[in-house]
């Protein structure tokens, strides 16, 4: 049953006569005391306390008084919430003065929900205190300390800020509003003179300011350096009363990675890139609407017609968040395919590029203009599905497989669409385990028109546990009418691009955190076995170029001075299989961040 | 005017849940740790009796998060790996299932960093 608010009434007043403004229970609070606050004979006082404390919500001693127990403590501080949180919202969004809406949040403090409370409180940014600078309890009833220092006790001509008002009677109120001593408010104790019962401050634009003794006593203040730290709060609250879906940025902070490597092969000079740059940013149109986009630089440069940077839009879509396990996507989506793809902040992989599988099989970053359904099913298993452009045949090669094939949502042809799914299993501490598909029927763009069925299913693991992580994956692609495509492609190149039918990699990855203190104290150290072959099952009457069936073993250390700081350096040889062409041995370091 | 403004919604939203639960919390409440990452959190659904208070210990592996009980005043930042825990308390006050997110971007997978808080009720012994 709640509580009724003669209760509540009951229970708010012993709270505000036996707790100190510091938040202590100080002491028992007389009936007397409580009969007059309350505004009933001391006979009907007692007789309330004592069903009160039958109910387990207060502590009654008879001739000495009454205090509140632990649960009546926490639903006193409920009732304080709500009235202080309803006179805030009253002052800031429904511009009421301060000294008039003591009496509306009396009466609205037992009728307003917890749901209501909690929306008010989110929706003004979660305040600390009301507007006579009370501390606001929270949900659970906790009241924050303050300290206790009133304009009588506080250090002489130290620059003070006054936070709060203990006297909400409304001449009171304006006394100290006339006097420019509301809360915070600068001030100074000048001198105090006890004869004459009287203080006498330093106030806003240095006047000089005589209060009485009991005024002075009603006025709490911090040292002002405190304040300031209570006024930024205030203005991150300020902030945050715009956002009509309070506690969900409506627009967020723009965030980012970038990594700039460089890079030194057998035979190559050394490379020094400005690898990506990445902004991404999103809007809450909603709670449950959203925005998230992704652009992207890579190369640093983008100049038109020339083989150089890229400037790419990754990610663009909006989000219909509608329930755990059905929701909508729709826009420039990544696919759910492989570890990297659509988990490649720099901090969160080792090596200084990308693995090899994630760039010549499942051809990472892979993003298209698509629509589909994401959610959780059950505990710990996750889906996602879309419907994306297919691929475009004619740009598949020998040495990348279909990575140049993707059309990137720049006016992709669509005359078939292609689907991509994942689900992956969540549901044991540390272990990530997925398996991904795409399917699409691909085309030469243009004539003639040759149709391609291509499949690429992946399988893959992460595992997490103590200074250990593992990683591990599995891709292969098919591509059907590869001989058609390269017979084609060869009458108008006059050489044909030897497209596989199949393309295959996989790799297993163990790490190891050999520095485990905490930034700037955390090393993790890594090795990396890799297997892809972009002409693993070729069509009848072409033969593999066994230079792109390659391995490559890798090798090295990556360092956080902070968590979203990596400084990574790797080495690695990588083989092939021609016994032509050289096997390689690679040298990169880099720095990858992201904020 | 003004009280009528304010108490009509409260009328609407009747059906929250009742502030009178919390008195039935265990004086320590259970503690459930939470580990959040890119883009998940561990576990990402939490059983809690009708009435029962648990206190959330959240961890982050990598960078910062957000921890948000929707429609609840929960709202934390998780800290970077190796910079403490966030810590609140829930209180199942009413049965139902409650989504709590990740509202703070954390990277390109960052909306599908949710999960749930279920409630079950206590006079069917929990089994819903």
């Amino acid at each position: 049953m709640l509580p009724s608010s003669t209760v509540e009434n009951y229970l708010k007043t012993i709270y505000l006569g036996s707790v100190g403004s510091d938040g202590k229970e100080a002491h028992l609070l007389p009936m007397g005391q409580l009969a007059a606050a309350v505004g009933v004979t001391p006979g009907t006082a007692t007789t309330m306390v004592k069903t009160l404390a039958e109910s387990g919500l207060v502590n009654y001693e008879p001739y000495a008084g009454v205090s509140l127990t632990r649960a009546g403590r926490r639903l006193a501080a409920l009732v304080l919430r709500r009235h202080r949180l309803v006179e805030l919202f009253l002052v800031r969004v429904m511009g009421l003065r301060w000294d008039e809406v003591h009496e509306e949040a009396e009466l609205l403090e037992h009728v307003v929900s917890d749901r209501l409370i909690d929306r008010m409180d989110e929706m003004l940014g979660r305040p600390e205190v009301d507007p006579h600078g009370d501390p606001i309890p929270d949900a659970e009833g906790v009241v924050k300390k303050q300290q206790a220092q009133t304009l009588l006790t506080c250090p002489v001509g130290t620059p003070m800020t006054v936070t709060r008002i203990l006297d909400q009677d409304k001449q009171f109120l304006r006394f100290v509003e006339h006097h420019d001593l509301k809360p915070g408010e600068s001030v100074e104790v000048e001198s105090r003179d006890e004869a004459a019962d009287s203080v006498l401050l330093r106030g806003k634009d240095n006047r000089r300011i005589t209060i009485g003794t009991r005024a002075a006593s009603k006025l709490l203040v911090q040292v002002a350096r405190v304040m300031l730290l209570v006024l930024a709060l205030a203005t991150a609250a300020r902030a945050q009363q715009a956002n009509p879906e309070a506690g969900f940025p409506s627009t967020g902070p723009i965030s980012g990675y970038m990594e700039f490597h460089v890079n030194k092969a057998d035979g190559d000079p050394t490379v020094m890139d400005f690898h990506r740059f990445v902004l991404l940013v999103n809007h809450a149109f909603t709670s449950k609407v959203r925005f998230v986009g992704e652009v992207e630089i890579e190369h640093a440069v983008v100049e038109g017609l020339e083989e150089s940077g890229e400037l790419e839009l990754e990610q663009s879509y909006v989000d219909f968040l509608l329930s755990r396990p059905l929701n909508f996507r729709a826009g420039m989506v990544l696919l759910p395919l492989g570890i990297i793809n659509e988990r490649h902040e720099p901090p969160v992989f080792n090596g200084v590029e990308r693995p090899f599988v994630d760039t010549f099989i499942i051809p990472t970053t892979w993003f298209d203009a698509g629509a589909g359904v994401h959610g959780e099913i059950g505990r710990g298993l996750r889906y996602r599905a879309y419907v994306v452009p297919p691929l475009n045949a004619r740009e598949f090669t020998a040495s990348e497989g279909i990575r140049e094939g993707r059309q990137k949502g720049d006016e992709a042809v669509a005359a078939h669409v292609a689907f991509t799914g994942r689900a992956e299993y969540l549901g044991v501490r540390g272990l990530a385990v997925g398996a991904a598909v795409w399917r699409g029927t691909s085309q030469l763009l243009r004539t003639p028109k040759i149709e391609s069925a291509v499949t690429l299913g992946e399988v893959d693991a992460r595992y997490l546990r103590s200074r250990l992580e593992l990683r591990g994956e599995f891709a292969q692609a098919s591509i059907g009418n590869a001989a058609q495509l390269n017979e084609n492609i060869g009458r108008g190149t006059g050489v044909p691009p030897n497209i596989a039918r199949a393309i295959r990699g996989f790799y297993g990855e163990a790490g190891y955190r050999i520095w485990d203190a905490g930034s700037p104290r955390d090393l993790v150290a890594y090795v990396r076995y890799e297997n892809f072959d972009t002409q693993f099952r070729m069509p009848a009457g072409f033969l593999p170029l066994k230079e792109f069936d390659r391995d490559a073993w890798e090798t090295g250390l990556t360092y956080y001075p902070d968590p979203d700081v990596a400084v990574k350096a790797d080495y690695i040889y990588l083989r092939n299989q021609s016994g032509v062409f050289a096997n390689r041995r690679l040298f990169n370091v880099g720095i990858g961040w992201w904020f | 005017m003004i009280r009528m403004l304010v108490v009509l919604p409260l009328l609407v939203l009747a059906g929250t849940p009742s502030r009178s639960a919390g008195l039935a919390q265990s004086p320590s409440p259970r503690v459930i740790e939470i580990n959040a990452e890119r883009f998940q959190f561990w576990p990402s659904q939490i059983i809690v009796m009708e009435g029962e208070e648990v206190e959330l210990r959240l961890r982050s592996d990598d960078t910062i998060h957000g921890f948000r009980i929707v429609g609840a005043s929960t709202n934390l930042e998780i800290p970077k790996r190796g910079h403490g825990n966030a810590v609140t308390r829930f209180t199942g006050s009413r049965p139902g299932r409650y989504t709590f997110e990740c509202n703070r971007l954390c990277g390109a997978g960052h909306n599908f960093m949710r999960g749930e808080i279920i409630v079950r009720s206590a006079a069917t012994g929990g089994t819903r």
